[in-house]
């Protein structure tokens, strides 16, 4: 009765909370309270796979679902909420039978780092899929050995796990332990660098022995192919890998099978492979058929990214979260850029917690907007981020500090060029800034 | 011409948040005096000679890394503490502060060795303390600077600490704060539980940071950008 009763508050309270557009954790929340370890009480037809990591999550999931829809399974899958025991518990309930059965082939969700260990005590998992792990925002994951240790305690005997064999943290998650592994990665390409150009590196030194880890080549951050000279540790051999990347086609072959994408970023081409990958395995598919449903996932509207036109001139506005890796990729983003440009970077307290500290910027790479030719900062910590700049040898006489964001005008009109606009949260005063910002 | 001689203790294994940026920092505060200078970083599996070097760095770093370097460390504890007790500066952030401790326990139960100078031991917790921290040094009591703390590790000193770097003026309560008093200032010892660059952003701590190391021969730089944003950020810090 206590589970009949969770899915019937649930569906009722998910229906209200679409008709206000509220979230979609506090339904299960809610649900929880009625029938605590609800999960535990549903049966699977089909099998589970979760998703975690630190970037790549969501599309990687989705592009899951989507290759597996196309390919004749039902999939059920948690991408319209939280990847939280709530939001997870949301989708689960909404999407069973009123006997708490789950119909469809598959569960694929996207867990929370954090919440995995949580989620496994009530059900489980049969496939285990690890992005990646890098250094997300401080203040709620601190370095990725915290998060990697909380993934470490969800993971159980039954599972089957398929990591990122470019990654030699997230590869951690296999150490000690018998489960079967399947292995995906990114080959070199036009984008591999020889020098991690990256902010933050994680795996400065191997993770067995300490001694200096080497790589042949690095994708970003600590993301590449390793050895360790001194006890051995390397890049595991793939079991599925992304070769001949040609990025202006945004195509490339999986083990030897062509595919051409929607999207052209490495982040995008890395959870192509990780999401055929996993359907492969968990289905038995051909990977001729995952890669052709591939070609038709279009990772849809992003909200991290947004074109506008300010002062009259093109304005790219990109949303990053306060993390080191995402907010390198943005300044890569700008320093590849060709011709006169302006960044402008809204720089402000931590989000969600409102931390006045900001060291995560001591992460990043800004020292790879040297070429840029203006730079306008604004925010509640634009000192700190001036600070920032000029310990990263940025030529200060072309950086100007907005004390006002009414002043944002004059100040960009001292400038030329595209506009990039670098900013890591929405949850600040940066509505109010681009709200000023459309105005010009 | 003076060639200041830096070691980057553990520099590649540890570093983990900007830490090392104080190097990077007091490195070109010396370009700008016009003294050349030289840094080394030293790994597990080195030999390393204290004697040779005008400063010492000692960075954050992950849980397991400061773990798996105490045998290496513990192996120094004599010369380390010669080299302190000498005057030798020496500048350590975050969690190395546990290799200096008696010991310190991980989440897996297992207890590592520290080389015992100070008189306490650490634990760690399956959580995060977070804060922002305005602080107080002893060397300046006029003064305030400000400091975060990301810690899952407890600290219990056996003794009172007689040697604190910082009254803690303002910080959260919580599994893993440090209380009243905090970090070590002993001789030319700067130990600190705060992470990051303290010493980038408070040019109070890169001052004395400088003439500890250079003596006569520290000349005065420009600061006014880092005390502006110091300025700020402990107004901010105090409301």
């Amino acid at each position: 009765m206590r589970l009949l009763i969770a899915i019937l508050v649930c569906r009722v309270l998910y229906f209200i909370g679409r008709l206000v557009h509220k979230g979609t954790a506090k339904p299960g929340d809610i649900a929880r309270v009625f029938c605590p370890k609800v999960l535990s009480r549903l049966k699977f037809d089909g099998k589970v796979i979760c998703v975690t990591g630190t970037n790549g999550k969501t599309t990687t999931s989705n592009m899951m679902t989507h290759i597996l829809r196309e390919n004749g399974y039902s999939v059920i899958n948690n991408s319209f909420g939280s990847n939280m025991l709530g939001g997870i518990t949301t989708a689960l309930l909404c999407n069973c039978t009123l006997g708490g059965r789950v119909k469809a082939d598959y569960s694929v969700i996207e867990v929370d780092e954090r919440w995995l260990r949580f989620l496994v005590k009530e059900m489980k998992v049969d496939y285990l899929l690890v992005t990646n792990l890098l250094r997300d925002q401080i203040v709620r994951n601190c370095c990725p050995e915290i998060v990697l240790n909380k993934i470490k305690m969800g993971v159980t005997e039954d599972m089957t796990l398929i990591l990122n064999a470019n990654d030699p943290v997230s590869q951690q998650v296999c150490w000690g332990r018998e489960n079967p592994v399947i292995w995906f990665a990114l080959g070199e390409n036009d984008r591999s660098a020889k020098e991690c150009r990256s902010g933050t590196n994680d795996a400065r030194v191997c993770p067995k022995c300490l001694h200096p880890l080497s790589y042949n080549f690095y994708h970003y951050n600590h993301v590449g192919d390793f050895y360790c000279e001194n006890c051995g540790f390397k890049s595991p051999k793939p079991d599925y890998v992304g070769t001949e990347l040609d990025f202006e086609n945004a195509s490339m072959k999986v083990n030897g099978v062509p595919v051409k994408l929607t999207f052209d970023a490495t982040y995008f081409m890395f959870n192509t492979v990780a999401a055929a990958a996993a359907c492969c395995s968990a289905s038995g598919i051909s990977l001729e058929k995952a890669l052709a449903a591939a070609e038709s996932f279009n990772i849809g509207v992003t909200k991290r990214y947004e074109e506008q036109t300010v002062l009259g001139r093109k304005a790219e506005l990109i949303l990053t979260k306060q993390n080191p890796a995402s907010v390198d990729q943005s300044v890569d983003f700008i320093s590849e850029k060709q011709g006169p440009k302006t960044a402008l970077i809204i720089s402000n307290n931590m989000f969600h917690t409102e931390h006045k500290d900001v060291l995560f910027m001591y992460d990043v790479a800004y020292e790879n907007l040297k070429d840029t030719d203006y730079i306008v900062i604004v925010g509640k910590r634009r000192y700190d981020m001036a600070v920032r700049l000029k310990l990263g040898k940025i030529d200060m006489s072309k950086v100007q500090i907005c004390d006002r964001e009414e002043d944002l005008k004059a100040c960009l009109e001292k400038t030329e060029g595209n506009i990039y606009v670098m900013t890591s949260s929405v949850f600040s005063n940066e509505d109010k800034i681009l709200e000023e910002l459309k105005k010009l | 011409m003076r060639t200041v001689r830096i070691l980057n203790l553990y520099g590649e294994a540890l570093g983990l948040n900007g830490d090392e940026k104080n190097i990077t920092a007091f490195e070109q505060r010396l370009d700008e005096m016009g003294y050349d200078h030289e840094t080394v970083t030293a790994e597990v599996g080195d030999e390393i000679n204290f004697d040779g070097f005008d400063v010492v760095f000692m960075t954050h770093g992950k849980p397991h890394i400061v773990s798996a370097l105490s045998e290496h460390f513990v192996k120094y504890k004599e010369q380390i503490t010669e080299q302190i007790e000498k005057g030798k500066p020496f500048v350590v952030t975050g969690s190395a502060n546990m290799l200096l401790g008696k010991s310190f326990k991980m989440l897996d139960g297992k207890t590592y060795e520290g080389i015992g100078f100070l008189d306490c031991t650490c634990e760690e917790f399956d959580g995060l303390y977070v804060s922002d921290a305005l602080l107080v040094p002893e060397f300046s009591p006029e003064e305030k600077v400000f400091g975060v703390y990301y810690r899952c590790e407890s600290v219990k000193y056996n003794t009172p600490n007689e040697n604190r770097l910082f009254r803690v003026e303002k910080a959260d309560q919580g599994d893993g704060s440090v209380g009243t008093s905090e970090g070590t200032y002993y001789k030319n010892l700067f130990a600190t539980w705060c992470l990051g660059p303290v010493f980038v952003r408070n040019p109070l701590m890169m001052r004395r940071l400088l003439k500890t190391v250079l003596g006569d021969d520290y000349k005065e730089t420009d600061f006014s950008l880092e005390e502006k944003a110091q300025e700020k950020l402990i107004a901010d810090l105090a409301k």
